[in-house]
Order: C-alpha cells, then sequence, then structure tokens
C-alpha cells in the first residue's frame, strides 16, 4: 500500500524513497518517560473525579481554573465602581424643588390667578416654566407687542446630542429666560421665553 | 482504580506520547504534564474493559501542550528549570545509532515547520496510519500525507552531508 496516496506512477519512486526514510528514521526511539511519571498517572487514575491533578514535582503548582483570570478581573471591577460610586452616594441630596426657585418665579406664580386644572407649581418641572403661563394669563396680550425692559436667566438646559431630521448630529441647549415689561406701578407684567440652541457636532 | 490495563497501555505508548508532546514543549518535564493530563482524561472516559482510541489520545495530548504552551509564565519557569538543571536528549542512547546522526536528525526536526514535524513524528515515532493521524490533528487524509511528504523531503535536505546515509 502506498502510504502517500500518490496516484500518479511517476511519484512512485518517490513514495518508496520517502517509505525507506521513514524506516530509517524510525530506529531512533523516543527517551523514555520519567519513572514518576507513571506514579503520577496511578496517582491520578486512583483519585476521585474533581481532584487536582498532581503535575511533575518540578511544578507543584496546580493548574489554575480556567475562569480564575475573569473572576479575579471581575473583582478589581466591582472594587473600583464601588470606590467610582462612593462620591456620589455621600454626596448631600438636592433640595426640594420649591426652594431652588427663583425668588422672582415664586412670587409671580403664587400672585397668578389658578383655575380648577391649574398645575401645582410645587410639583412642576421645572419649576419656574410651569409657574410662568399663569403668570401670562393674568396679563393682557397687549405685552406681546411690547419690548421687555429686562431679562432674567432662569435655568439652562442640555438636551444632549440629537438627531435633526434623523440625519444631523447636534446638541440641544434651552434656555429659559423671564422677560419684564414696564408696567405701570414699575414692576410690570413678566412673561417666560425659551431659547433653543442647536448646535451642529460631529459624532467619532 | 489500579487496573493493570492502563499500565501496560502506557508503557506502550508513554514514549511516543511524551515525544510528541516535546515538538511544543521545550523540556521534558512540561512533555509529561501534558501527557499525564492527556492520557488521565481520556483513560476516565473509557469503560471497563476497553482501551483508548489511539488518534484521541495523541488529540487529548496534543491540547494539553497547547494549553501548556499558552501559559506564559508557567513555561518560562520551566524552560529556566530545565535549563538549570540540564537538557534531556530527544533519543534513547543505542550504541548502534551514532549520536552525531541523532543530534542532527533532532536539529533538522526542530528547524521544520510545527505542521509537518507534528506530522511526521505522528507518523514515524508513533506509528500512526495516514487516516489515524488525520484524525488526531482534524485534518484531511490528503492534508496530511502531503504535510509528511514535504517534511521529510526538507528534512533530508537539513540533514549535514555525512548524516544522509541511513543509521
Amino acid at each position: 500500500m502506498n502510504r502517500f496516496d500518490d496516484d500518479d506512477a511517476r511519484e512512485e519512486p518517490e513514495a518508496e524513497a520517502a517509505e525507506g526514510m521513514i524506516l530509517d528514521l524510525a530506529r531512533l526511539r523516543p527517551a523514555a518517560p520519567s519513572l514518576a511519571l507513571r506514579e503520577r498517572i496511578a496517582a491520578d487514575l486512583a483519585a476521585p473525579l474533581g481532584t487536582a491533578t498532581t503535575l511533575s514535582a518540578r511544578s507543584p503548582t496546580p493548574a489554575p481554573r480556567a475562569f480564575a483570570w475573569l473572576a479575579e478581573r471581575m473583582l478589581w471591577a466591582a472594587g473600583g465602581a464601588i470606590v467610582a460610586a462612593v462620591p456620589f452616594l455621600i454626596q448631600p441630596r438636592p433640595l426640594p424643588a420649591d426652594t431652588n426657585r427663583p425668588a422672582v418665579a415664586v412670587d409671580q406664580a403664587e400672585a397668578a390667578p389658578r383655575g380648577p386644572e391649574a398645575p401645582d407649581p410645587s410639583s412642576a418641572a421645572p419649576p419656574v416654566i410651569a409657574a410662568a403661563p399663569q403668570a401670562i394669563a393674568a396679563q393682557p396680550q397687549a405685552i406681546a407687542a411690547q419690548e421687555p425692559i429686562a431679562e432674567e436667566s432662569l435655568a439652562w438646559s442640555d438636551d444632549g446630542v440629537q438627531f435633526i431630521d434623523g440625519q444631523i448630529p447636534a446638541r440641544v441647549i434651552r434656555h429659559w429666560v423671564l422677560e419684564r415689561f414696564p408696567g405701570a406701578d414699575g414692576d410690570g407684567p413678566v412673561r417666560p421665553r425659551e431659547d433653543v440652541f442647536v448646535v451642529p457636532v460631529a459624532l467619532r | 482504580m489500579d487496573d493493570p490495563a492502563w499500565r501496560a497501555w502506557y508503557d506502550r505508548h508513554a514514549a511516543r506520547l511524551v515525544f510528541y508532546a516535546r515538538q511544543w514543549l521545550a523540556d521534558r518535564a512540561s512533555a509529561e504534564d501534558a501527557v499525564q493530563g492527556g492520557f488521565v482524561k481520556v483513560w476516565r472516559g473509557c469503560r471497563p474493559g476497553e482501551t483508548p482510541d489511539v488518534p484521541l489520545l495523541y488529540a487529548a495530548v496534543r491540547s494539553e501542550a497547547l494549553d501548556l504552551l499558552k501559559s506564559r509564565a508557567r513555561r518560562r519557569a520551566r524552560e529556566d528549570r530545565a535549563v538549570a538543571g540540564g537538557g534531556h536528549a530527544w533519543w534513547e542512547d543505542d550504541p548502534l545509532v551514532s549520536q552525531e546522526r541523532a543530534a542532527a536528525v533532532q536539529g533538522a526536526l526542530e528547524q521544520l515547520p510545527i505542521e509537518q514535524r507534528e506530522a511526521i513524528v505522528l507518523r514515524v515515532w508513533s506509528g500512526l496510519s495516514f487516516p489515524e493521524i488525520a484524525r488526531t490533528l482534524g485534518e484531511n487524509e490528503n492534508t496530511v500525507a502531503a504535510r509528511c511528504r514535504r517534511g521529510l523531503a526538507a528534512l533530508e535536505k537539513l540533514l549535514p552531508e555525512g548524516c544522509r546515509e541511513p543509521l
């Protein structure tokens, strides 16, 4: 049998030469293993399943478990996450929304008349915006044609990156301003205004 | 488990298995660890009275040897110990075989690509047929035959001039 599976008759001599070389090389006999190997295998076969194998006497360290390295890294990652969370956990909680509200907005909201469906200003978010429409409702429509005499910044809001028309990424930032209009007593009506800044950004 | 069957089986195959494992692992201790791991796994999978499938055993030893090879820290430590404790020759001392020739064959084998070397070792020193080698390596039979043929041709060229005649 030609062990090299050569179909071509021209390669027959080559295959025969190879067979001769194989027989020649096979006269070199591999060195025998150490006597300890047999005893170690005997010990392993005699031990119950799941017992760690005894490796060579020169390397008594047992083989690491397959996921030991992963478990160790997971522990380090969990520790790091806990350390990172500590500053947030010990940080004092923000005050209730009512106390954060600008004084002028609170005054206006409390001064405005409320209908039966008027929202509770203490539960609205952002509070200044919820209160402002009621203040507007109390004022005559004439202020729409007037120029404000003063503006007061109330709040900023970063809405993050949004896609305009579903395609163009842009960062949307909102700014709420309280416009104050001239009045007879010097402290005229107010009106909220919302400015929306759309800043195109490039996503990497 | 003191089954005498495994001992007889071990005596017949151990040296070949260690030699095969040494194609990846530089020192004998690591190669013996690979043989131990593969042998125990395969033998434990046998039913009483059965003997392991030879290609499966070689494949298990190969897998263990590659795993050991991957654990670099252990390998380095073992190689350091092997250097400190002196190397072990690949071959049995045989007064009928020239030591020079034996060393030349080892040197030439070490220069072969591992794919050709392991095919030659399994064919020449483990005595496996090409279908058995193919099963061991998970390769096509013609592929391993071609590797063996090319490897032997390269081996012959790598041998020094004075070592090419038959042993």
